[in-house]
């Protein structure tokens, strides 16, 4: 039961991160291997505010802030000129890859390349139920719940949201109805760090210590909760980021803990043999043959 | 300096062989394969434990490995070969199935970090963290040479073998398999309309190059004379794939040329700035920076790379070969014909 309950928590942070992937997946069609990155930025902003203040939710705003920052300058600087000239998948990938390690060499001449401590929150435990947690795994779970759900809100109640659905469905079609498809990707790219970077900060906060590989390191897990899920399905990644999560911690309980991940990819290999559309489908479209 | 020199040269080497292995799964075949640098470590885990002697497991070295039969040098090497090739059919029988594009980059990656995990972890299949050493070097039991010789003679092995696996690549690059891989890639539709089996095509040009990689990393264990979990990441990887792209997708010259420039130009580069050596903490970092830059730059401004592909010609002959036209097989889609095929050429990878 102890297991279930980390797992609750690492699926609500592994949801977060993936959500925001599938939101820019589906919107921009690129898979931007740099994804992690964004995450770690996002923690190390908090790490930053910390020294500080140790005002919780400033540092929330400082991951987010960052997160934001560079979604946006990925998509101005590297993903659109590419895109633009029809790049292959396979230009895109070498692309975000190398993006992803000029943002760990940087951070890692800014901060070093040894591991940062990073407190948030209180360690007070308490019990709920069958669960055990810490003040600030509820907090973890509560913001995981609130940001989705006003994610929820946002794509299906507010305009942009129908535009995002518009980008997502067929470009050229929402182009010709009047929608700004750039500024709608851009703004995709914006909410994706934003809420990526927020998942990063609370990430360092469960790990207490990290390096400027936190996010890349974290970033299978997140492709395995999305593909587990059905890639660019929203829903599909929250349902896969909980069972990505709860097989990951659970596991721990069983097995040696070293093996965590390689259970999420055993997950991964077994829906892509066998359900390779994922978990959740949409009814209209297949992303794999 | 000299055996600097010798060192920088055979680890080159070693590295062109496996970056034309790269080259096989991602330019002829034209899939994003992160699981190559475990065909890399399991042709060199392979190697070593044929190589060695039974492991005698001792309260100060604990861990051990499986077999241990001390093999000479060039049996070893070619069954680990053969062994790599099995891995990779294995692997590619899962991936290339139904997959394509970014989940087979996805699931092979997951694939190498499920390896890495279950070698580094169990400390009596391949050593553990800890990994395979204390190789003798091999074949110098017949030679008898000194430091010096021995290492003249290494890197006049590997480079033999690099011009055996370039020429044995090259012949089947122009065989009627590699034109089939190429037409696969390039519009498998059409491919699949002439009749070709994609995925028995696609799974041959895969183990063929899980094959190469093994081999390569036979050699580059007999070179190290130990191997361990360390010694191959995804970063390894990434840095050979950057070698194609930057080289020219699918032209074994041209890839040889850029893995050269990424693996051993670039860290001799970033020797040339004193502020970069002096500082040992942000040096490595700042020549990662510039390496990862250049990659960019280059996929914008040369996405075909420094030697581009051939362009297809028909050599059929005859008076209709002088009027421009479409070949009744077409091999290449005009667009490739011309040799932008990197940059354009997107409709092979596309989700269908």
């Amino acid at each position: 039961m102890l297991g279930v309950g980390f797992g609750l928590v690492t699926a609500s942070i592994v949801a977060l991160s993936t959500v925001a992937m599938s939101l820019q997946f589906s919107v921009t069609r690129t898979i931007n291997f740099a994804h992690g990155e964004l995450m770690t930025v996002g923690a190390y902003a908090a790490y930053v505010v910390a020294k500080s203040t140790s005002d919780l939710p400033l540092q929330a705003l400082a991951a987010m802030a960052a997160g934001a920052v560079l979604g946006w300058v990925l998509n101005v600087a590297l993903f659109q000129p590419f895109v633009r000239r029809h790049a292959t998948k396979l230009v895109i990938f070498v692309l975000s890859v190398a993006a992803s390690f000029i943002i760990q060499n940087v951070l890692e001449i800014g901060f070093g390349g040894s591991y940062v401590d990073y407190q948030a929150g209180s360690t007070n435990a308490y019990n709920v139920g069958p669960f055990q947690w810490t003040e600030m795994d509820i907090v973890t779970m509560v913001v995981a719940v609130v940001v989705l759900v006003g994610l929820h809100l946002t794509i299906r109640r507010t305009k942009f949201g129908k535009a995002q659905r518009a980008v997502a469905d067929d470009v050229l079609l929402a182009r010709t109805t009047g929608v700004g498809a750039q500024r709608i990707i851009a703004l995709t790219w914006i909410l994706d760090g934003a809420i990526a970077g927020l998942a990063g900060m609370l990430l360092a906060a469960q790990v207490g210590s990290f390096t400027p590989t936190l996010g890349f390191g974290y970033l299978l897990v997140i492709f395995s909760a999305a593909i587990v899920g059905g890639i660019g399905q929203m829903y599909g990644a929250m349902l896969g980021a909980l069972v990505i999560g709860l097989v990951m911690e659970v596991s721990a309980v069983y097995i040696n803990p070293s093996y965590k991940e390689s259970m999420a990819f055993l997950i991964l290999v077994a829906v892509l043999l066998f359900r390779p559309q994922g978990i959740v489908t949409a009814l209209s479209e297949s992303n794999v043959q | 300096m000299i055996q600097y020199t010798v060192t920088v040269c055979t680890v080159g080497a070693i590295t062109a062989i496996l970056v034309l292995g790269v080259n096989v799964s991602w330019g002829w075949v034209g899939q994003i394969d992160l699981a190559y640098y475990a065909y890399v470590a399991i042709g060199a885990y392979a190697a070593m434990v044929l190589e060695l002697p039974r492991a005698h497991p001792s309260p100060t070295t604990p861990n051990s490995y499986i077999l241990g039969l001390h093999w000479p040098f060039i049996p070893s090497v070619l069954v680990a070969t053969a062994v790599g090739a099995a891995a990779a059919l294995v692997v590619g029988t899962i991936a290339l199935r139904r997959l394509r594009g970014d989940y087979i980059a996805i699931i092979t990656a997951c694939t190498a970090l499920m390896l890495t995990a279950v070698t580094s972890v169990d400390n009596h299949l391949l050593g553990g963290y800890i990994g395979v050493y204390g190789l003798a070097e091999p074949l110098n039991t017949a030679l008898h040479l000194g430091p010096t010789g021995y290492s003249y003679f290494y890197l006049g092995l590997c480079i033999f073998c690099l011009l055996l696996a370039y020429l044995v690549l090259e012949r089947i690059y122009k065989s009627p398999f590699g034109r089939s891989l190429r037409a696969v890639r390039e519009n498998d539709t059409a491919a699949a309309a002439f009749g070709r089996n994609l995925f028995w095509l696609r799974l041959r040009g895969y183990a063929l190059g899980g094959a190469v990689g093994a081999f390569g990393g036979a050699l580059f264990a007999n070179y190290l004379l130990a191997w361990n979990p360390a010694s191959w990441s995804l970063t390894e990887v990434t840095l050979l794939i950057a070698g194609v792209v930057v080289g020219g997708q699918a032209n074994s010259r041209g890839v040889i040329i850029g893995s050269v420039l990424i693996e051993s130009a670039l860290p001799q580069i970033s020797q040339l700035f004193p502020l970069l050596t002096s500082n040992s903490t942000i040096g490595p970092s700042i020549a990662s920076i510039l390496g990862a830059g250049g990659i960019i730059v280059m996929l914008r401004f040369r996405p075909g790379g420094i030697l581009r592909e051939r362009r297809a010609i028909d050599r059929t002959g005859g008076p209709e070969s002088l009027v421009p036209h479409v070949p009744a097989v077409s091999f290449a889609r005009p667009t490739t014909a011309t040799g932008v095929a990197v940059g354009t050429s997107s409709e092979v990878e596309r989700d269908a």
